[in-house]
């Protein structure tokens, strides 16, 4: 039997422990009025009582394509209290993956800034489902807005809480995988919720403090944990590009506690000269790529001696596996991740089951055989935020899951690692990244991690060429800038220097490259498929 | 008397494992066809219709979740599956859409609802439409019962008077491409799977309706099969307003995004499912998926 719940019903909670409290405030309007919880409680009910006049009903997909705004939190929450699905779809994919992701979704009800409205009339196949648009402007041609909608609502008292249950869907979240194709993630009203718990767990958050994250969802937990929020005043799609001033003036002037961004925005900030309003903070949040080990290091010494950095590991499908503590890796374990050991990602987090299963591309029925410590295989969880699959593709169901005999779902992380005896899980790259020559399998972080170290490096790429269990180990290279090899010999001998360090005799080649290409959201998950294909023609 | 060919039953069928049904013979003027027709005779029926170059072997995971609580009728048509070869046969869809009508009336089916897959939609949609009061509901699979003018060149080449007779009858590449093109999960492409979809068809009499079927897809108005096309296309507007699934399988070369796009048009009422990373074959890659959501359509009354 399914027991009744819905994610809002934390927030309700919330609002009547911490009522006149503020919970959010606009980071752009510092002087604006914030909005207390039990003002978000109620607009959020307002709200879903217009969306539920406008012809909203629960189950509906509806497209949410609007800035972080006050308007963004209250709508989420109205939309899970009535029990319509969110759908979120990271624009900065691109255009044709976002349009993609959006065909797929098959929204029928769409809230979007106008701009997408009026881009969706010259892709009508892609919005052929769409029923209703929002805009959240007053101003404006196409659709209702927000203000209307409040209107609306305000005029009625309908009940508008959806018995969701803690396994109906609650949103579904499009991801671009490393391949390029956005799947979308399935949440429920219950994995939501123990996000909000796990969260709440391993990080410590206590009611009254106050979060700025460059990651919206995420606040979407601070609230129900009786934190408050600022309204990032940045543009969150593009967080390489953030002018760190106004974001630390509000780190500052709201006395945030913990913030939450890309490596690409805490390199913005400490860059800054007035990094020192990181002191105030007690916890530093990073996630969206591999951190680099200098800019933990910097980011230590920005913040107050008692306060942390963490690199939350896991995926969308299952959000977080382990909480590492930067204080903890620099201080210790790092020294072995420049031994070549992998990426250290701590224990897993209070809940969640890990285990290290032999590697393979193939669908799993059961879990045959576990892996002993300090052998790299495939990671697999399951906890109480393991997602149970994605929207509208089985195929990819049936790569990513396990369904074990009883208890929920394991999830295949598609990554590679170890647990050493003390259970501490090592990281050791994306399986779809793994050099499988005729001898072994290499792990291409572990190797990289060596190369790295080399003064006139700044990021490498281990690739395979040739047919899978054949394929030939290449080491491709950008060197920080001014350090590209000058000449033939300068070049064979950087070479050289590069394939003793690598400590792989079997390198089929050096190559150097002006820039490795990156992801277009973080500017630093290494693109290994296309240097990899680049490798093909450069190798003989 | 017909010249019966019956091919599969004498070689070691494997697939005999994964087909665990009886089937029975319903004469029809060409032939025998073999029809599935499964679970309590009482209960509400549920027809499925293939298409080419399949058989009822494709239906079977919905047949045997179904047949518990649902008639199950799957038949094959003449010169497919287990059905007969007929000598003397056109091999055009009114024939094929006669024959189906024949087989529900000699098994007395007053109602039901109807799943159709392929050219199976065609079949299904032409016999429909001679009773509409009588169809209760629809589940569409990857298929199309209007006129189009797409057709992938790997198809258009199989239509060549040399070329497609000595491809799909001389090397059955019809249906062993099939069976490479349109499943996407490839560990579920076992050998007992493939003696499913191959067995039937083993030997060059064997395929003659693939050959057929696939000529006999209508470009032009001066095609033999055109006007039948027609009179379907524009009748299907008297099947809207039934409870109704589309189930499609994005990874098709044949029956793209377009024909899935143009079944919603007609019928906006449609709960529709675009499986992103299934294939033609559709069942194969996601019949868990489907086959709950076909039980809540069998549920539902208008």
């Amino acid at each position: 039997m399914s027991v009744d719940f819905n994610i809002a019903d934390r927030l309700q909670e919330v609002a009547e422990q911490r009522g006149g409290h503020w919970a959010l405030a606009d980071g752009d309007h510092p002087e604006a009025d914030r909005l207390s919880f039990e003002d978000l409680d109620e607009d959020a009910t307002q709200l879903a009582r217009g969306l539920l006049h406008e012809g909203f009903e629960p189950g509906d997909r509806v497209l949410v394509f609007i800035k972080p705004s006050l308007d963004f939190f209250a709508l989420v929450w109205a939309l899970f209290r009535m029990g319509a699905v969110p759908i979120f779809i990271d624009p900065a994919m691109g255009t044709k993956p976002v349009l993609r992701a959006i065909r797929e979704a098959d929204p029928q009800r769409v809230v979007a800034i106008e701009a997408v409205l009026w881009v969706a009339k010259f892709y009508p196949s892609v919005f052929s489902g769409v029923k209703t648009w929002i805009r959240p402007q007053s101003v404006g041609l196409l659709g209702r807005s927000l203000p209307e909608l409040r209107k609306l609502g305000a005029k009625s008292n309908a009940r508008v809480r959806h018995p969701a249950g803690r396994e109906g869907l609650a949103a579904v979240l499009f991801t671009s995988g490393s391949t390029g194709f956005p799947k979308g993630v399935l949440y429920s009203h219950g994995i939501f919720d123990g996000q909000r718990a796990a969260l709440g767990a391993s990080l410590g958050i206590q009611p009254g403090e106050v979060d700025f994250s460059a990651f919206p969802l995420f606040s979407c937990f601070s609230l129900i944990l009786g934190a408050s929020v600022v309204v990032p005043n940045m543009d969150t799609t593009k967080p390489g590009a953030v002018d760190p001033t106004p974001v630390l003036e509000s780190i500052d002037r709201f006395g945030v506690t913990y913030a939450f961004g890309s490596p690409a925005f805490w390199r913005r900030l400490v860059a800054s000269r007035r990094r020192n309003a990181l002191q105030g903070l007690s916890r530093v949040l990073m996630a969206g790529a591999p951190a680099p080990p200098d800019l933990l290091k910097e980011l230590l010494r920005s913040i107050s001696p008692r306060a942390d950095v963490f690199t939350p590991y896991g995926a969308t499908e299952s959000l977080p596996v382990s909480m590492p503590s930067a204080r903890r890796y620099v201080q210790g374990f790092l020294t072995r991740t420049l031994e070549g050991e992998g990426t250290w990602v701590g224990r897993p987090v209070e809940g969640v089951e890990l285990k290290i299963i032999p590697i393979t591309d193939e669908p799993l029925d059961e879990i045959e055989e576990e892996l002993p410590p300090n052998e790299v295989g495939e990671i697999i969880v399951r906890s109480a935020v393991t997602t149970p699959g994605y929207f509208m593709r089985p195929v990819a169901d049936a790569a990513a899951k396990i369904h074990a005999g009883d208890g929920p779902t394991w999830h295949r992380m598609g990554d590679l690692g170890y647990l050493d005896e003390a259970g501490h899980l090592w990281f050791c790259g994306r399986k779809s990244h793994r050099v499988v020559t005729r001898a072994e399998t290499v792990f291409p972080v572990q190797v990289e991690a060596l190369v790295n170290q080399h003064p006139r490096v700044f990021r490498s790429a281990l690739v395979g060429v040739g047919e899978r269990g054949r394929e030939r180990p290449v080491l491709v290279i950008e060197c920080r800038s001014g350090e590209r090899p000058r000449g033939r010999q300068d070049r064979r001998r950087l070479a050289g220097e590069l394939e003793t360090a690598s400590g792989r005799p079997d390198l089929a080649a050096v190559l150097f490259r002006a820039s490795l290409p990156v992801d277009a959201r973080h500017n630093a998950k290494i693109r290994r498929e296309l240097i990899k294909e680049w490798a093909e023609g450069h190798v003989r | 008397m017909t010249q019966a060919v019956l091919v599969g039953t004498t070689a070691a069928q494997p697939w005999r494992r994964l087909y665990p049904f009886e089937g029975r013979w319903v004469q029809v003027p060409a032939g025998r066809m073999h029809v599935v027709d499964e679970g309590p005779r009482d209960a509400p029926v549920m027809v499925l219709v293939h298409g080419n170059p399949t058989w009822s072997f494709y239906w079977r995971n919905v047949i045997s979740a179904l047949r518990h609580r649902y008639r199950v009728i799957a038949p094959d048509h003449l010169g497919c599956g287990l059905s007969d070869r007929p000598a003397h046969f056109s091999f055009r869809l009114a024939e094929h859409v006669d024959n189906l009508a024949r087989v529900l009336d000699a098994l007395e089916i007053d109602s039901y609802s109807l799943g159709v897959h392929d050219w199976g939609g065609a079949i299904g949609a032409g016999c429909a439409l001679r009773a509409p009061e009588r169809v209760d509901r629809l589940a569409v699979f990857n298929t199309a019962a209007f006129r189009s003018r797409r057709i992938p060149s790997s198809i258009a080449l199989c239509r060549w008077p040399l070329f497609g007779p000595l491809a799909i009858q001389g090397f059955n590449a019809f249906a062993r491409v099939a069976l490479l093109r349109c499943i996407c999960r490839r560990e579920r492409v076992t050998p007992e799977l493939s003696s499913g979809y191959l067995d039937p068809y083993d030997g060059w009499q064997a395929r003659e309706a693939l050959l057929r079927f696939v000529q006999d897809i209508p470009m032009r108005p001066e095609h033999p099969s055109w006007s039948t096309l027609t009179a379907i296309d524009e009748g299907l507007v008297a099947l809207s307003g039934k409870p109704m699934l589309i189930m499609w399988g994005g990874q098709d070369f044949c029956f793209d995004r377009s024909f899935y796009e143009e079944w919603r048009r007609r019928f906006p009422q449609a709960e529709a499912h675009w499986l992103a990373d299934c294939g033609h074959y559709v069942l194969e890659d996601a019949h868990e998926h489907i086959v709950p959501n076909l039980e809540r359509l069998m549920e539902r009354t208008s």
